[in-house]
């Protein structure tokens, strides 16, 4: 823990500490008063940089380039829970070839980096003849990779289910579908329902990467916006602080179902699954 | 596949690339990243704000938008640099803040009792935290920081989007040069993507057993 890193501070420890307080403080106000000299010399708080944000046009593409990111993000989520439901139900199988399969999708797409399968689906899709624009390049991607990650989220979160659970349910008689469907799910959401949420501040994130195939989502709408008035530096703090508050947003429901559903017994269902970070985990 | 055989010597290149940056910012996120959790966890409430400040903020905003700032936003601030130097600024500031996390739950995975013993034979914290935490958090913080790497070696193929030529943007100017190899490259490509994330996984299990202890 980190608390037992220190005791209870004595006279000598809070000199020490408040020292270390100040010089730590100077420090930080030095690299920010740097960073921020730097901003304005090179007049990044110049007035025009900062009133077109003010303006209708330039919220209205704001606006659009959010809806587009909310639309490309909630339409793969929906893909992503329907494939790794599958990919999960699949790796758990009690048939081998099956098991092989699903384990062998996961591993796939989850060694790939997303934009290579955002390029996959853009580039090589259309290939086959299968149309993909932008939009459906993004949602492709997004999907194929959240996917077989939130596959693994479900299988830990269906073997975090106590044995005795399914042990029951099989002595009364239920076929193993119904166990899965009825026994083993229900509970396993319901641990996983956090993680989950936290996986979607990831899916937003990567969203972003709608940037590189053109698809006009928020970070490609601070492009238009940057490349008309120049502001890049104004627009970046102004598209990172709408991610920041959407993606906070969430990171508090999910820490709010973490203690309304994850209380009491500590089955962690992520503990064997990597940390959420973006883009292969952007 | 006779064009992606004649074209191996620039998928390599691109490939290499991709290791360069995937291993530079590695390197250096692990320094800045180590920083930031001492930070988080110091007694000294200022660096700890700065800290957890530093990880909201980057923890919530798209790789892509770090792109953007450094590879176009540093410029305007007068830092004129190489491409890839951008991208390797990038992806440092961006996986320091991972880094920090995987290393914090480290720290705090250590036993109570192992830095109460430290404390009680009087350490300073500078030691407490050199001699005894460390050694044992990074020993813990193996396997996440072992899919922290495997998510930035994949994440180097952002630097498609901003003029950088690795492996991504390799594949997709030839695939732009000669369509009818599109999928002989997607897949050299693929492999070449799964060979780089098996031998991270390989590098954090070899890792992980030589500094596993039987307690």
């Amino acid at each position: 823990m980190a608390t037992a890193l220190y005791d209870v501070p004595g006279p000598r420890a809070r000199t020490r500490s408040l020292i270390g307080s100040i010089v730590g403080g100077l420090v930080l106000v030095a690299v920010v008063a740097f960073v921020i000299k730097r901003l304005s010399d090179t007049g990044q708080f110049r007035r025009e940089f900062w009133e077109p944000f003010g303006g209708a046009g330039v919220q209205r593409i704001l606006l659009r380039g959010l809806l587009a990111t909310l639309r490309a993000a909630g339409l793969a989520l929906v893909l992503a829970l329907l494939l790794g439901t599958l990919l999960a139900v699949g790796r758990l199988s009690s048939r081998a070839p099956v098991r092989a399969v699903s384990t062998a999708v996961v591993e796939l797409f989850r060694a790939l980096p997303l934009v290579f399968l955002i390029l996959f689906a853009f580039i090589g899709l259309p290939e086959l003849g299968i149309d993909t624009g932008p939009f459906s390049s993004v949602v492709i991607g997004l999907t194929l990779y959240n996917g077989s990650v939130l596959a693994e989220i479900f299988r830990a979160g269906i073997l975090a289910v106590p044995r005795g659970q399914v042990e029951a349910a099989f002595s009364l008689g239920l076929s193993k579908a119904a166990v899965t469907r009825l026994i083993q799910l229900p509970q396993a959401v319901r641990v996983m329902l956090p993680v989950l949420v936290s996986q979607l501040v990831v899916l937003l994130k990567d969203s972003a990467l709608g940037f590189i195939v053109a698809y006009p989502e928020l970070l490609r709408s601070g492009r238009r916006i940057y490349t008309n008035v120049g502001n890049v530096i104004p627009t970046a703090i102004v598209v990172a602080a709408i991610y920041i508050a959407i993606n906070l947003a969430l990171s508090t429901l999910a820490s709010y179902l973490e203690r309304r559903f994850g209380g009491g017994r500590r089955s962690r269902p992520g503990a064997d699954v990597p940390p959420e970070i973006g883009v292969g985990a952007p | 596949m006779d064009f992606v055989w004649e074209q191996r010597d620039v998928i390599l290149r691109g490939f290499g690339t991709t290791v360069l940056l995937a291993v530079s910012s590695g390197l250096l996120a692990f320094i800045f990243g180590t920083l930031l959790a001492v930070m988080r966890v110091g007694p000294v409430p200022p660096l700890r704000w700065a800290g957890s400040a530093y990880v909201t903020v980057v923890r919530n905003t798209p790789l892509t938008l770090v792109f953007v700032f450094c590879t176009f936003g540093l410029p305007r601030m007068e830092v004129r640099l190489a491409f890839v130097t951008f991208a390797i600024i990038a992806l440092t500031v961006y996986t320091s803040a991972f880094v920090c996390e995987a290393v914090r739950s480290g720290i705090n995975s250590v036993e109570a009792g192992e830095i109460e013993a430290a404390r009680a034979v009087g350490l300073p914290f500078h030691q407490i935290l050199s001699l005894v935490v460390l050694p044992q958090a990074f020993r813990a913080v193996i396997p996440p920081l072992g899919s922290v790497y495997n998510a930035l070696v994949k994440n180097t193929s952002v630097a498609v989007a901003f003029s950088v030529a690795e492996a991504s943007s390799i594949f997709r100017r030839l695939a732009n040069d000669d369509a009818s190899a599109t999928w002989s490259l997607l897949l050299t490509t693929a492999v070449g993507y799964m060979a780089l994330a098996a031998v991270v996984f390989a590098g954090a299990r070899i890792l992980e057993r030589g500094t596993a202890i039987v307690r």
